[in-house]
């Protein structure tokens, strides 16, 4: 029951070829299965600057629905809400509010988590300064410096919205449109949409920063599953480990000869089944062992940042030579750019400051800071920012009441889904414009409001396809990224 | 999927083929009602309040309603039905569907509503709300007469028959048996029984191994996991913590029920309702955990009432789904789109299933109801069950010779009694002082010290004298107080809880040199999860003492400190006690507290040693006074203080520790149990959400009215006639929709293939009346689950060969009309479980608790947030038990199962799923688990038996593939073994390091480069396509 395209199209497997000449050799004496082996090793060795020798499926055949403006995505997520108050969202009339209640008619009754429900909403004004950058002027806090420097490449979106509160069922809403898990996230309905642009990596890689000290933000395998979607479109996790995919490593004593031998020899008998049963199922098994054969290069190649030159270092920060840093992996991404991987996401966990703001979400800056901005920079450089669409933001935002004692620095902000501020760039996204705003308290949205559901629209959108038209069925009922409350593209930052 | 899409139009190809063949009657269920549901309903379906128009195609009255003087559909008048002119109108303001709803009809469709209407528009209730009536064998050819072998045969010849197919060869005989065992048992067939059949080429020999496999705990074994999907089962509560639960006992609970044959009824019920039968027995009470294995939200900022909430809605989804093979999820928001499920009606549904007391939030482990239950698949292994014997043996010896040792107690312990002994004596406070983290204590008239002040990890030290001269324990009461955090009240901590971590008590002499006193023991009147009170004598400065729980309230808690030594305290020496709360908690400090002391040879927290009037006086005699049965009492009492009893004691407390441990003990089950009393009213609740209920009604408990059958459609008053409804003779649903999953198991693919949908947006079933005629058997025997696989294994149809010819596969490439055999790739559970079987390593075990086998390093780093996540590998015959067994964390599903399409288990899963991917191949090719298996499939090749290659090769053939090879396919993996042997002759460090690979000893006498070669010779046979394929 494997995806039927491969059932029509079962073709011969690249391997067949060497199939055929085994054979052939085989009946001519005194040649050594062997070096023969050895042989074949060399002809079926892949790398990422091979040509393609044949086309993987393409997605869905009525896609794309229009003409894309983005090619690849990028999504840098930050988990666990950063907060827009002290990043973005600038509101200089707070401070004559310090300290003093949040008025009933800013908090309508907003719900609160179990942390602070008790606790009265007094206002914590930013943490920060701001400074307005660039031509555009929008305002950027001073705990990200370089940020500053793109900022007429970026497209903010203040008025962000979601309905969940909590992490899990926050960042699951996020990515893929449903609170509840189970649903495809948002890469996987792009692979599944789109297929692949690469014979030799998955569809959908996902990177998750390894921090300097660990982590209590979990991140769940749904935010990149492809729930009742085939199991082929989830996102890839690559580990920042000797062995980035999940058994990518040879085991210990079959070295790439001894493997290459042994794979002709399955795909040997396996199409010798093939003749005997006639069930495609194992042609396609035959071109996956292909595959896998090949993603065991391709992937230490992309994850080998040894060909990068000193200047890549500089650009993306001294925490870029870390493996597995946010930095690390901004390099990474753009490498996963460069090899047509669809869609990329990186994750950087712990923004979630419910006390000690002023110094934890500092670090997070610093985290993330420069290697953001470069990725930007390096796209634009290698003429790869017009295709590729970037995205950065968390689940939700922060609340502008302090948590704990407002004038304390020990004091945090509670969670907060009525706004939050993102940012986008590259692939049809309109350049040095701040979209959207909230109230004097950066609490409401006050115009322009833009749910989840709409930011998915329009990724959609972006990328040629119509999400009221992009549908898997299952349980009888035609699923959508979007779901089944209006959705919209905004166009007014469309490029 | 575009699997999906070319398979819906395949199948309608097969049905247009099928009315055009046969008689060119429309049939609505068939032809007219998927077209209604999939392109009308969205707009003129049940949901009517979210709809534009007021025009229904529903219902039978709906499509037949005066409209005001014209009607949609007039029977046998095309001209007069305005639904032909509006699904053929050119004029775009009038077409239907709308040109912008994205939905359109094809020439076909409009072509055979068309013919509905002109044909005299005969209406059908939908199939499967229908109750299934055994239907008549149809008639066959002579050739299909001779094929067939039971009923089942008849219905699938006869389809055949009408799309001119025939009936595949029977498969082999050793591919038969293969199939059979795999499918029903998750192995596969040992050589010898292989052997068996190869001798006796019968249909009879089969059969008779059908009944043999269902014997077996493997066929419980894998109809308890194809169930663990359907519950949504796992070992973890999900969400944020997504902390450990052991719910296991539960799936224990199942496997037995299949391998007793449990009737299907039985078994619904006490799943569903066991805490309501009439004295349920514990057995019944676990079996009702089925719908406690849902998510549980222990989230810092999570609200109870909305989990709650949560917790009941899942209930409601996975019932309907697993019985009634229905989307009643969807009727949460809104009005069911499809499906005759009002909004109303799915919370009258709620209102069965919000009954049992639970809080919502909180660990799994403590979501009340619980009950303390062991595994009842476990039988104790012969060596725990021998330790088990000798230390109660022990026990037994102790308290018989107890008697001797009697009398020099009574002497020592009258003497005290004549004391005021048995009083708690008030202290006098001499000093009390926060030694660490500020604030101070403060001494209340009542005695008590009050702690005033915002403190972290205090240090309290205390001086005080007390009247006696042979303390024998000190009593710390912790008292509640107004000012502190609900719900304990016992701290100035936001919940009012502490963590007492450590505690010190010394003797201050005159000259102010305190010497230490050592604590014997430490008793509390209660103690929380985790935190026992043992905890603050253990020297571990960090492991505390805490009161806290679920169904806490305010209230004085206790602690006995009891010393090894009675101690006098003369005058001008003093007591010196120090408590210490070095937790991580905020303000977990004891708020305020009391001190007392005791002379009381047997110090009990209740103040009054509980010594039995008859003991108390049968001590103040000499032993030949007393009366016989004073005597017999004084034994008795002595019996539970003697030191050499309570060491015995001790020893049998250990062994049962350690059983324990090993999962044949009690662990804490999360249930059902309905609460005495009115029930909890449910309402509706507006878009779902939990804070937006409909106060203005308490909502009837009731199932959707269209299931509803007999005359009288009463509805079930609780969950029990719930579940007695469910497996009602008359009912619709709950029969074809487990026949249906039992099918998928043996051929890959249900009769009806939308497994989880039998609305009106699921599949028709493909052979509609053998889905009826089973389901009504199904019933008639008594809901015999054993007897409906047997039926269908040993049917001619399941016998078939599964080679596919070019002409089936373009006609049917899904095989749904079932001309050859099943052939699909099988679950990672059973990959992984027979290729342990082949190398002799899997653990026969059924039970007890998961265990971790082999994962790559660090794949839990993502998800935990503390140091009782971190994954800790398993060891010795625990990594190679059945991969059911497998630890299954909901954060981070074990990779080799999701990697072979297993559901995530954070809601329910009926369908199976068979992709094909690279990762499959990396499994197959990488992990250890496999490179040790084929390590022991060598070895046990080369071990046991003759020299020659070609027998060898055949031998390992048969314990991967599980039947004999060709010649072809020898030839080829000699080739391949000559080649290996080279290679590891020039490389013997390779041969060293592959054999390296897994925990499991290597049979050392075994040549290395032989060994090795002949590993990867069974590894590669591991990756066939044969290997993982049921064929």
């Amino acid at each position: 029951m494997s995806n039927s395209t491969n059932k029509q199209n079962a073709r011969q497997p690249e391997s067949m070829l060497d199939i055929t000449r085994r054979h052939f050799l085989s009946q001519s004496a005194g040649v050594s299965l062997g070096a023969m082996a050895l042989g074949l090793l060399e002809s079926g060795t892949a790398s990422a600057q091979q040509p393609e020798v044949a086309k993987q499926p393409i997605g869905l055949p009525a896609l794309p629905h229009f003409a894309a403006k983005a090619k690849q995505v990028i999504f840098l997520t930050q988990s666990g809400g950063p907060s827009q108050i002290e990043l973005f969202d600038e509101k200089p009339g707070l401070e004559k509010w310090a300290g003093k209640e949040l008025p009933d008619e800013i908090r309508q009754g907003q719900r609160l988590t179990t942390m602070t429900k008790n606790q009265k909403q007094l206002v914590m004004p930013a943490r920060t300064k701001f400074e307005k950058c660039g031509q555009s002027g929008a305002t950027i806090g001073e705990w990200m410096p370089h940020l500053k420097k793109v900022v007429d490449d970026l497209c903010f979106v203040k008025s962000m919205t979601t309905d969940q509160i909590n992490h899990a069922p926050a960042m699951t809403k996020y990515l893929t449109g449903h609170q509840i898990p189970g649903r495809p996230s948002l890469g996987g309905w792009v692979s599944y949409g789109l297929g692949s642009e690469n014979r030799n990596l998955p569809d959908y890689l996902v990177m998750i920063s390894k921090m300097k000290r660990p982590s209590d933000q979990p991140l769940y395998d749904h935010y990149w599953g492809s729930g009742f979607l085939p199991t082929r479109y989830q996102g890839v996790k690559l580990r920042s480990s000797k062995e980035p995919v999940l058994y990518l490593r040879d085991p210990d004593g079959l070295p790439r000869p001894v493997r290459r031998g042994m794979l002709d020899g399955i795909s040997e008998l396996n199409q010798m089944r093939f003749e005997e049963t006639g069930d495609p199922e194992i042609t396609t098994r035959i071109r996956q062992y292909e595959m896998a054969w090949r993603m065991q290069s391709s992937i230490p190649e992309l994850n080998d940042l040894s060909d990068e030159p000193e200047s890549t270092f500089e650009l993306y920060g001294p925490d870029s030579r870390r493996p597995g840093s946010y930095a690390a992996n901004c390099i990474m991404a753009r490498r996963m750019v460069e090899r047509g991987v669809r869609f990329t996401q990186l994750f950087h966990p712990d923004w979630d400051h419910h006390s000690r703001l002023s110094s934890w979400c500092v670090a997070r800056c610093r985290d993330t800071d420069q290697a953001s901005a470069a990725l930007i920079i390096d796209l634009k450089q290698r003429g790869l920012l017009d295709d590729t669409l970037v995205l950065w933001g968390g689940e939700f935002g922060r609340g502008v009441a302090g948590q704990g004692e407002w004038d304390s620095p020990d004091g945090g902000r509670d969670h907060h889904p009525r706004c939050f501020t993102m940012w986008m760039a590259g692939g049809g996204i309109k350049p040095g414009i701040t979209y959207g705003a909230t109230d004097d308290f950066s609490y409401n949205v006050a115009e322009n409001p833009v749910h989840v559901r709409d930011l998915h629209a329009t990724i959609l959108h972006l990328l040629g396809i119509d999400h009221q038209r992009l549908t898997h069925r299952y349980q009888g009922l035609d699923f959508r990224l979007t779901g089944v409350e209006p959705a919209r593209v905004v166009k007014d930052i469309l490029a | 999927m575009r699997h999906n899409i070319l398979l819906i139009t395949v199948v309608s190809l097969l049905m247009i083929s099928v009315s055009q063949a046969g008689d060119d009657q429309v049939d609505f269920n068939r032809d007219i009602r998927p077209i209604l549901s999939d392109k009308c309903f969205h707009c003129h379906g049940p949901d009517a309040k979210n709809q534009d128009s007021e025009f229904r195609l529903d219902s039978e009255s709906n499509i037949f309603a005066d409209l005001g003087g014209y009607f949609a559909v007039v029977p046998g008048k095309l001209n007069e039905s305005v639904l032909h002119d509006r699904i053929r109108a050119e004029d775009e303001s009038e077409q239907m569907p709308p040109i912008d709803s994205g939905r359109k009809l094809s020439d076909r469709e409009k072509d055979l509503l068309d013919a509905w209407i002109t044909q005299g528009a005969t209406y059908q209730s939908h199939w499967a709300f229908i109750k299934p009536e055994r239907p008549k064998l149809p008639k066959l050819t002579a050739a299909n007469q001779k094929w067939v072998r039971n009923p089942i045969d008849y219905f699938i010849a006869a389809r055949l028959e009408k799309e001119g197919l025939s009936p595949s060869k029977p498969a082999e005989i050793e591919t038969l048996q293969r199939r059979a065992s795999l499918s029903l048992t998750g192995l596969q067939p040992t050589i010898q029984q292989l052997k068996q059949s190869s001798n006796k080429y019968e249909s009879k020999a089969y059969e008779i191994e059908v009944v043999r496999l269902l014997s077996t705990t493997g066929y419980a074994e894998r109809q308890a996991l194809r169930w663990l999907d359907a519950a949504r089962y796992a070992d973890t509560d999900g969400y944020q913590t997504d902390n450990n639960r052991t719910n296991w006992p539960w799936r224990d609970w199942a496997t037995k029920a299949f391998h007793e044959n449990m009737p299907f009824d039985q078994f619904t019920i006490e799943q569903l309702a066991g805490d309501m039968l009439p004295e349920a027995t514990a057995d019944q009470i676990l079996a009702s955990a089925f719908n406690r294995n849902h998510r549980q939200n222990a989230e810092g900022g999570a609200l109870a009432a909305e989990f709650l909430i949560e917790n009941v809605i899942d209930r409601v989804e996975v019932t309907s789904t697993v019985w009634l093979g229905l989307t009643a999820g969807c009727a949460r928001c809104h009005d069911h789109k499809y499906d005759p499920i009002s909004q109303r009606e799915f919370y009258q549904m709620f209102a069965y299933f919000n009954n049992i007391g639970e809080k919502g939030i909180g660990k799994g482990v403590q979501a009340n109801p619980v009950m303390q239950m062991s595994s009842p698949m476990n039988q104790l292994t012969p060596e725990l069950a021998k330790k088990l014997a000798d230390a109660k043996q022990a026990l037994t010896d102790a308290k018989t010779t107890a008697g001797q040792r009697l009398e020099a107690w009574a002497k020592q312990t009258v003497k005290q009694l004549d004391s005021k002994a048995e009083d708690w004596l008030p202290v006098e406070v001499a000093s009390a002082t926060v030694s660490r983290g500020g604030g101070k204590l403060v001494e209340q008239s009542s005695g008590a010290l009050l702690l005033e002040g915002k403190v972290d990890s205090a240090q309290y030290q205390v001086n005080f004298t007390v009247d006696g001269s042979m303390i024998t324990a000190i009593r710390i009461e912790a008292l509640p107080h107004d000012s502190f955090g609900k719900p304990r009240q016992l701290a100035r901590s936001v919940n009012g809880n502490f963590v007492l971590t450590d505690v010190k008590l010394s003797l201050v002499n005159e000259k102010k040199t305190a010497s230490p006193l050592k604590i014997k023991q430490a008793v509390a009147s209660y103690a929380q999860d985790n935190y026992p009170v043992s905890n603050i004598i253990d020297g571990n400065a960090t492991s505390g003492w805490a009161v806290y729980g679920s169904q806490t309230k305010p209230g004085v808690v206790s602690a006995l400190l009891i010393l090894e030594e009675p101690v006098s305290v003369s005058a001008g020496s003093s007591l010196q006690l120090q408590l210490d709360h070095k937790s991580q908690y905020a303000g977990h400090n004891i708020g305020q507290f009391r001190l007392s002391a005791t002379e009381n040879p047997l110090p009990k927290l209740s103040g009054k040693t509980e010594l039995p009037t008859l003991v108390r006086s049968a001590l103040r005699k000499i032993a030949e006074d007393r009366t016989a049965k004073e005597q017999t009492e004084l034994e008795k009492y002595y019996a539970t203080i003697d030191a050499k009893v309570a060491k015995a004691q001790t020893q049998v407390a250990k062994v049962e520790k350690e059983i324990n441990t090993q999962g044949y003990g009690k662990v804490s089950v999360m249930v059902m149990q309905e609460r005495e009393g009115d029930p909890v009213p449910a309402y509706f609740l507006n878009r779902g959400q939990y804070d937006e209920p409909d106060k203005s009604e308490a909502l009837p408990r009731g199932v959707p009215v269209a299931l509803l059958t007999g005359e009288e459609k009463k509805q079930p008053s609780n969950r029990l006639e719930f579940a007695n409804w469910l497996v009602s003779k008359d009912h619709p649903l709950t029969a074809r929709v487990y026949v249906n999953r039992v099918w998928q198991d043996h051929f890959g693919t249900g009769l009806v293939e939308t497994t989880e949908d039998f609305g009106l947006q699921g599949e028709m079933p493909s052979h509609p009346d053998l889905l009826d005629w089973l389901s009504v058997e199904f019933i008639e025997s008594g809901w015999d689950v054993k007897a409906l696989h047997q039926l269908i294994l040993t049917s001619a149809t399941y016998r078939q060969s599964s080679k596919v010819t070019p002409g089936l596969t373009k006609l049917d490439p899904n095989n749904r009309l079932l001309a050859r055999g099943p052939r699909f790739r099988m679950d990672g559970f059973v990959i992984r479980d027979i290729a342990l079987q082949a190398s002799g390593l899997l653990n026969p075990r059924v039970g007890g608790p998961p265990v971790n086998p082999y994962q790559p390093v660090g794949l839990w780093n993502a998800v935990s947030s503390g140091a009782n996540t971190k994954y800790k590998q398993s060891s010795g015959s625990a990594l190679y038990r059945k991969s059911m067994y497998t630890y299954w964390k909901r954060a981070v599903n074990p990779p080799r199962q999701i990697i072979f399409d297993a559901g995530g288990r954070e809601t329910c899963d009926v369908r199976t799923n068979a992709t094909n991917t690279p990762l499959q191949a990396l499994v197959l090719m990488n992990d250890k688990t496999f490179v040790e298996a084929a390590r022991h499939v060598a070895q046990q090749v080369l071990a046991n038996t003759d020299k020659d290659t070609s027998a060898r090769l055949e031998t390992l053939y048969q314990r991967v593939i599980g039947r004999n090879a060709d010649k072809p396919t020898l030839a080829i993996l000699d080739r391949n073994l000559t080649f290996f042997l080279s290679h590891f002759e020039n490389q013997p460090e390779e041969a060293a390091k592959l054999l390296a690979v897994g925990e499991s000893a290597r049979d050392e006498s075994l040549p290395t480069t032989e060994h090795a070669a002949w590993t990867a010779v069974a590894h590669l046979v591991l990756n066939l396509d044969e290997a993982i394929t049921l064929e």
